[in-house]
């Protein structure tokens, strides 16, 4: 493995580390001081960078690779995706930026987030809107498109094969589920902004969009609507105060918690049926992770709901990594794995660097 | 006794005058529909009468559904038709009516109170119920809700992880709708079987010309359906865009500018099969054109319409824990082989397989199973009839009504 510095953004700042087979070093910066000096005093006396990965949340219509290295026009689409996610994209652009005048020897890479479903199928990716406002960048971009790729990789490893129908259920503060049949995407549960889809901590989900235009139309602005859906809702309603979907999962005592638990579990159990059903069928149910202890009675009581998918539980407790939730005879296999997301990172990084020394040679 | 039926649509008011001999037993003495109410066009409004086995119709100016009332009221008074009960739908009864109820003065204030949650069907039912009462003061008054089929719906199902002050104050949550139609096809596939549908996990679609939706249902309950709070969301419709990222909207507002009022315009009245085929609301139009010249926007439209209707089957299979019948109704699901097969294709992951003979030759104007005899899955295309519904709820109505009396 080489050694890479990372970049995720986290506004208003950037959370960065310098990888290799661990965390060398981390810290947190701004977009515009992102020079090695400033990001660590003394960093490059422990190591020589190698490359640098930046992860961008959302690449729109133009960034539709998952890991695309920093050219002059790459750049240009960076620069030109903003506007679809600025809070965040900004700070991305910003990080690619600056830091490549001042590592000019090295690869930058930009890991997108919505790569993988930059091709679904038209009927995946449309909303139903004229036109005018399809042209307006309105499409379902989906997320955590690095997180699945490095699921689908895992399972590859595992089963040994390459499945043809896989539901990948991502699980964190926000959740994400993802059809993929023959290893493309072809559907999603998060649409233009990762509100749609699934309940998340501070996130509505899927609602009814004249739910907004009451708001509206009631006197709130367009800044306290948008707060309300992203920040106030979710599992802080339903709970009444902010709470970390772990504790939700986790068997936190109490009947709200009990109500957010079953709600969750519903929209999640209700996706994986969505997308069986696009995909005529599936072969395998792969869980991704930073926490998966704390998921277990959750994935369990989902395989029990998904028997008539031909899922078999497996009677026993957790086992070693990986995972296998699922019995020897069972149908549908599901998998569970536990994931690091800087080491996933670092090994997209590499791996995209390794693909450009492989096409040099 | 007679009871009136008036069932109001967003631009048509479809009425029916029943006759009934014993429990049961009924007959209609009159029946008909006014047509292009309150629409602004070239061709011109009128109504129909059938009536004596003769259909009259009436080429007369309808510029509210109040007036088509009227007219219908002046009708039955010249042939001297009496009425004692007049039944009246109402699209959206909130969460303040879960079951047919007499109207009142009270109930009337909590009607009135209703209006904003669907304006456009629910101010034009209020219109006619008051028109009515007011021309026919001696007949009791009814209403029957869209929403109250769908009030099993459990709480984990129905609401929205908004802040409680707010689900408070606007009453947000999934109510769902066609209840009328989805109880009348359970109800009509319970009596054609001869059996109970108690232990059956049922998906029903209600695809029709106007709106869609999709309903799961277990133990002859509504457990989900695809409608929320309002009818915009769900489906691919004729011109709403069904379910889309509520931050859409927000985003269109700061970043172009839209006002409010032109968007929801735009996502009730241009979105849908409209907006992604730029030229028809009219699913037949798009299938015909996409077999004339196979275009990519009527592929996509067609695409798009089964895509979203097999997701619903989907998450509502897994809701039920499996699935025992299929039911399509209304006019698409009736008489549209070709969506039924678009829909039930590649479905063989729950047991779903029609037979296609059997689905391209049922006619839609009566019960018909369209299922392969392989299928797991009993497929069935089941005509759905509203006035019946409203009907019949008077019916059960009154019965409770004369057993208290009793």
């Amino acid at each position: 493995m080489k050694t890479v510095l990372l970049f995720d953004p986290a506004p208003p700042r950037l959370r960065w580390v310098c990888y290799n087979e661990g965390i060398l070093d981390s810290g947190v910066c701004d977009p515009d001081n992102t020079s090695i000096s400033s990001v660590s005093t003394g960093l490059r006396d422990k190591c020589e960078i190698d490359a640098v990965g930046y992860v961008l949340y959302n690449g729109g219509k133009r960034i539709t690779n998952s890991g695309e290295i920093v050219t002059s026009p790459v750049l240009a689409s960076l620069e030109g995706s903003i506007g679809i996610l600025p809070e965040y994209n900004e700070l991305t652009y910003k990080a690619v930026n600056n830091t490549i005048q001042n590592l000019r020897s090295v690869p930058h890479i930009v890991l997108c987030e919505t790569g993988l479903f930059s091709n679904m199928p038209p009927e995946s990716s449309t909303y139903a809107v004229p036109a005018e406002l399809r042209e307006r960048e309105l499409r379902r971009y989906g997320g955590y498109g690095l997180e699945h790729e490095w699921s689908l990789a895992q399972t590859k490893r595992m089963v040994g094969t390459d499945l043809k129908r896989i539901v990948s259920v991502y699980l964190g503060g926000t959740t994400n589920v993802a059809a993929i049949l023959e290893g493309n995407a072809v559907e999603t549960s998060i649409g233009f902004t990762p509100i749609e889809g699934i309940i998340s901590e501070g996130g509505c989900g899927d609602i009814d969009p004249t739910v907004v235009f009451y708001l509206l139309s009631s006197g709130f602005s367009l800044h306290e609507t948008n707060h309300l859906l992203l920040e106030e809702s979710g599992f802080k309603a339903l709970l009444g105060k902010s709470a970390r979907i772990e504790d939700v999962v986790g068997g936190h005592p109490g009947k709200s918690y009990d109500f957010a638990y079953r709600l969750y579990t519903y929209q999640v159990l209700k996706s994986i049926g969505a997308f069986v059903s696009v995909l005529g069928g599936v072969d395998a149910i792969v869980f991704s992770s930073s926490h998966t202890g704390k998921y277990m009675k959750f994935m369990r009581g989902l395989c029990n709901q998904l028997e008539f998918l031909g899922v078999t539980c497996s009677g026993s407790g957790p086992e070693k990594q990986p995972f296998v939730l699922s019995s020897p005879d069972s149908r549908v296999k599901v998998l569970c794995f536990a994931y690091d997301r800087w080491e996933m990172l670092a090994e997209k990084t590499n791996h995209i660097i390794n693909m450009k020394d492989e096409n040099h040679d | 006794m007679n009871v009136l039926v008036f069932n109001c649509g967003s631009s048509s008011l479809t009425y029916k005058l029943f006759k009934v001999r014993s429990p049961g037993k009924r007959e209609v003495l009159l029946a008909g529909k006014a047509h292009r109410v309150q629409v602004k066009g070239t061709e011109p409004s009128y109504l129909t009468f059938n009536f004596g086995g003769e259909e009259e119709k009436k080429v007369v100016p309808l510029n509210s559904h109040a007036t088509a009332a009227n007219l219908v009221l002046d009708f039955l008074k010249d042939h001297n038709l009496e009425v004692d009960y007049i039944g009246h739908r109402f699209v959206h009864g909130g969460g303040s009516f879960s079951e047919t109820t007499l109207v009142n003065e009270r109930t009337l204030g909590v009607l009135g109170q209703c209006v904003p949650l669907a304006p456009l069907h629910n101010k034009v039912a209020l219109d006619v119920i008051l028109v009515s009462r007011k021309l026919l003061p001696e007949a009791k008054h009814y209403v029957v809700f869209d929403t109250a089929f769908h009030k099993t719906i459990p709480s984990y199902a129905n609401t929205y992880p908004l802040p409680k002050t707010i689900v408070r104050r606007f009453g947000f949550r999934k109510y769902g709708f066609h209840g009328l139609s989805y109880s009348y096809v359970l109800r009509s596939l319970q009596d054609y079987l001869g059996s109970s549908l108690e232990n059956s996990r049922i998906v029903a679609c209600h695809l029709g010309t106007g709106g869609s939706s999709v309903a799961a249902i277990w133990r002859g309950h509504s457990l989900d359906t695809s409608m929320g709070f309002s009818p915009l969301s769900g489906l691919v419709m004729s011109t709403r865009c069904g379910d889309i990222d509520p931050m859409m909207a927000t985003y269109l507002m700061v970043t172009y500018g839209y006002r409010p009022e032109l968007l929801m315009e735009l996502l009730n009245k241009e979105s849908g099969l409209l907006g992604i085929s730029g030229f028809s609301s009219d699913i037949r139009d798009i299938i015909n054109r996409y077999h004339e010249d196979g275009n990519e926007e009527t592929d996509l439209a067609i695409k798009m319409y089964v895509h979203r209707i097999k997701k619903f089957i989907g998450s509502f299979v897994a809701a039920l824990g499996g699935i025992d019948l299929l039911v399509f109704t209304d006019d698409i699901g009736l008489h549209n082989w070709y969506i039924r097969q678009k829909v039930c294709q590649g479905m063989d992951w729950c047991g779903i397989e029609i037979n296609e003979y059997q689905n391209v030759g049922s006619s839609g104007d009566e019960i018909s199973s369209i299922n392969s005899r392989n299928s797991a899955v009993g497929v069935w295309v089941v005509p759905n009839d509203e006035e019946a519904v409203i009907y019949l709820e008077g019916e059960r109505l009154l019965q409770n009504e004369n057993r208290i009396a009793v």
